[in-house]
């Protein structure tokens, strides 16, 4: 007896198992289908990819995440960027164009200019002629000395840049108005080691001014005794105690130090601080650990062999791309 | 009866030079004198053995910048360009000589070995220097790899996130042009760091090579020395270089370039001739060689030279052929008596080696295969891919941190002349990994900025801008192109960060640094 309630009530559960199921597949079809359809620019090859910025770059959709998510994230990229999107899509590189954009326009993009007032006199540090090769040189690189920084040369002046009096490429564009300059300071309190060999380490530190007056200030009284102090920790297994730091005293102007720590295979890091009186270490920043390559065949002999594992894909390179060398073709086996 | 097992590995790397703003780039002519002097005759050489059906297997490690110039049609239009400047200036150099029979004849050989290459380069390949050496893969007389994006130094970068963004890109690269996974990874410098190797392991890269005491010193101790690859911890397979073969071949004062017959590399008419005469040829007035040379080397340390003997050279490739093949071949029934398994020799060499800087490099390479083929039965050519197929089994150990520079490890590339370049440098990969976690979803303009920045970064990591501020050839250069790469990256980034992207800047950034049209930001994150 009523049995005939439970059709309906069936009825119900398959048609939301249906609706669940179908969402669920149409879900993950879509994400599948958008990854297709977004990340193949390689095989439309260079200029395909040159086209346009829309359609050229793999953009998909992660699996899951619906229509309306995304569209809210870019309805909250800022309006700029909005305008800014549209009008790639439109302005195509015209000589000159990138002067019209509203920058201030250099000297030499002025009517009048010539070509002997027109290099700004500042300076330039990666302003340097391609074209000249091995002759042109702006400076050489602080070599030796305590205080080697990308920056540290005096300004240069510039030799007298032939400009092209017609029509100026983009690429001409770009060249004569990107001057970059790289900061001495990041203002990030970092100290790295790097290993250069079995024996030397390289490291380069900044200590940005807020630690520094920080710990100054909570070590007021023997600060002005205290001297800059770079210590090496040995963190090497089986290390003694007494050869576990290695103290090297620094001076406040270095940024960067060579040293000599002849421990192939051995781990260490560093720190840099103050050595205050009572060989009190106050420590200011920490390095990354290294472990220095070794310089000789290593002592430990155990034998352990394994056979390669042959991915799966393998075999099927083989097919695509030929059975074996070619010295095995024929007679020569 | 298989006594030697010999690995020829040529690695071909250029840094990405394009330089769209110069006319007439000093530098992008690296590009073309690789292409004239050693990649096509390169080439030619091997579709000339395929042709006369002598079996040989080489590998060949294409780096993706190379990659991406041989395929970039502005470049390819630009030396097409060039090349056929030089062309007349071989015609006008067979007039001008016309009076002396011995250098006219070096003339009119000089034309038709650029006429050969521009028909090589029209008729044959169709302007396409990528076809030709996916054919002969397919044939199977090469093996191509890969190698790291920018040819990054990898031991010297602070995240892990750097050295997977070289790796994945490059394998990347690798399949886009060539349409399968690259079986091989060529470490940049052989430079060894084991951060590397899940990424490696994750591409589906099966073996790498390490210079010789990269596997010498690997723990626990090898048994078979080089003679046979190590396993590391991530069962790939990682072979070491047999440093007789290098030495033999690579060496400046023993090596077989060093022949007095041979012809010189640096005595050019470049340099010889008035600069009106040379015309266009010369990169915007300066002087650089342009690859028309009439002496030989004669003495190595002397300014004297004589007229070059083509005829004597190519005597003297024979033999130089012959002598690397006797000892490969005691080599092996030496040590495969020794060891009780066939050694494996690897030798790599950079491809420009080949033609380039050695001018009779491509002709000994072509006799090497053709006597390695008839007149000796115990060494065989394979490709380290296939090493499983004769031993399968091989001893774990984990490699050791090596580079095949100067002294061993990583000074040419961290000295008083570069180090100042990594302070910059980690900063930047820590902003990226940082801006990366940021949008992990980014979409239209700041997405393709994004993808830029790290376009930027990878081509501010390559190893080539510390190797020539060390080698001090052209260090202005390597700084200009350094530090432009990171103000790029920084200013992008700001923008990326302020929410405001010049568009127009970041197109002609795409147009420049065009290299990678499909890497992914996202591999930062």
């Amino acid at each position: 007896m009523y049995t005939w309630i439970w059709i309906p009530i069936a009825a119900g559960v398959f048609v939301i198992a249906l609706v669940v199921l179908r969402r669920l597949l149409r879900v993950r079809r879509s994400g599948v289908t958008r990854l297709v359809r977004g990340s193949s620019p390689g095989h439309v090859g260079r200029e395909g990819a040159r086209q346009g910025a829309r359609g050229a770059y793999p953009r998909w959709l992660p699996a899951g995440k619906t229509l309306r998510s995304v569209m809210k994230a870019k309805r909250a990229l800022p309006k700029e960027v909005e305008l800014a999107w549209e009008a790639s899509e439109i302005i195509d590189i015209q000589p000159g164009a990138y002067a019209r954009t509203g920058k201030e326009p250099a000297p030499w993009e002025k009517p009048g200019a010539s070509s002997e007032t027109s290099i700004p006199e500042q300076a330039m540090i990666s302003d340097v002629r391609v074209g000249a090769g091995a002759e042109g040189t702006s400076g050489a690189q602080a070599g030796a000395g305590g205080k080697r920084q990308g920056t540290s040369q005096p300004p240069s002046v510039p030799q007298a840049l032939p400009v092209p009096s017609g029509e100026l490429k983009p690429g001409d564009r770009l060249g004569r108005e990107e001057r970059y300059q790289l900061p001495s300071r990041y203002g990030v309190d970092r100290l790295v080691l790097l290993a250069r060999d079995p024996y030397w380490l390289y490291a380069y530190w900044e200590i940005t001014h807020q630690k520094y007056a920080e710990m100054r200030d909570r070590h007021l009284r023997e600060w002005d005794l205290s001297r800059p102090l770079l210590r090496l920790s040995d963190i090497t297994p089986g290390v003694p105690q007494e050869q576990r730091y290695l103290d090297i005293y620094i001076t406040d102007e270095a940024d960067n130090w060579y040293i000599h720590v002849g421990r192939p295979r051995h781990t260490l890091f560093a720190e840099i601080g103050r050595l205050l009186p009572h060989s009190v270490f106050v420590p200011l920043v920490r390095s990354n650990v290294v472990t220095l390559p070794p310089d000789s065949v290593s002592g430990e002999i155990s034998e352990e062999w394994a056979p390669v594992e042959w991915p799966g894909r393998y075999p099927r390179y083989r097919r695509e791309i030929g059975l074996s060398s070619p010295w095995f073709w024929g007679h020569r086996t | 009866m298989t006594k030697g097992l010999l690995c020829l590995i040529l690695h071909a790397h250029l840094p990405f030079v394009k330089h769209p703003e110069h006319d007439n780039s000093y530098e992008e002519r690296w590009l073309y004198s690789a292409v004239t002097e050693s990649y096509i005759p390169l080439l030619r050489v091997f579709n000339d053995l395929a042709e006369d059906d002598i079996p040989f297997r080489i590998t060949v490690s294409l780096s993706p910048p190379l990659l991406e110039m041989l395929s970039d049609g502005f470049l390819i239009g630009r030396y097409v360009k060039h090349l056929d400047t030089l062309l007349r200036l071989a015609e006008k150099e067979v007039g001008r000589t016309s009076s002396d029979p011995t250098l006219n004849s070096l003339a009119r050989r000089n034309l038709a070995e650029l006429q050969s290459i521009r028909w090589i380069l029209e008729d044959r390949f169709r302007f396409d220097l990528v076809k030709p050496w996916r054919d002969l893969e397919c044939a199977g007389y090469l093996e191509l790899i890969t190698s790291a994006a920018t040819h990054g130094y990898l031991p010297l970068m602070l995240r892990r996130e750097s050295v997977k963004a070289q790796v994945v890109t490059g394998s990347k690269v690798f399949r886009r042009h060539f349409g399968h996974e690259p079986l091989g990874f060529w470490l940049p410098e052989c430079a060894y760091t084991p951060v590397a190797e899940p990424f490696l392991k994750k591409e589906g890269i099966r073996y790498f090579v390490l210079e010789t005491h990269g596997v010498l010193h690997a723990s626990p101790r090898p048994k078979y020395g080089f003679y046979a690859p190590i396993v590391t911890p991530e069962r790939l397979l990682c072979f070491g270089r047999d440093p007789d073969c290098s030495k033999q071949v690579w060496s400046q004062d023993e090596g077989y370039p060093g022949d007095p017959w041979y012809r010189d590399f640096y005595r050019d008419i470049g340099y010889d001739l008035p600069q009106d005469y040379l015309g266009e040829a010369l990169p915007g007035g300066a002087r650089a060689p342009v690859g028309l040379k009439y002496w030989r080397i004669t003495e190595k340390r002397s300014a004297h030279k004589e007229i070059y003997r083509p005829e004597i050279a190519r005597e003297r490739a024979w033999e130089h052929a012959g002598n690397f093949m006797f000892w490969r071949t005691r080599e092996a029934q030496w040590w495969s008596s020794v060891l009780g398994r066939s050694p494996v020799m690897v030798a790599p060499y950079d491809a420009e080696l080949f033609g380039h800087w050695w001018y009779e490099g491509p002709m000994w390479l072509e006799f090497f295969i053709r006597r390695m083929y008839r007149e000796q039965r115990d060494v065989v050519m394979i490709s380290p891919s296939q090493y499983p197929e004769f031993y399968p089994i091989n001893q774990v150990a984990r490699p050791a941190e090596s580079s095949w520079g100067y002294k061993g490890y990583h000074e040419v590339w961290l000295e008083g002349s570069n180090d100042w370049i990594y302070r910059h440098l980690h900063h930047a990969e820590d902003r990226m990994i940082e801006v990366a976690r940021r949008w992990k979803n980014a979409r239209g303009l700041r997405f393709r900025a994004l993808c830029q920045a790290a376009r930027e970064l990878l081509l501010a990591q390559s190893s080539d801008w510390p190797f020539i501020m060390k080698t001090g050839t052209v260090p202005a250069y390597a700084r200009h192109r350094f530090i432009t790469h990171m103000g790029r990256f920084q200013r992008l980034l700001k923008e990326i960060e302020e929410g405001a992207v010049d568009p127009l800047f970041l197109k002609v950034l795409e147009e420049t640094d065009s290299l990678f049209p499909d890497v992914d930001y996202r591999v930062y994150a």
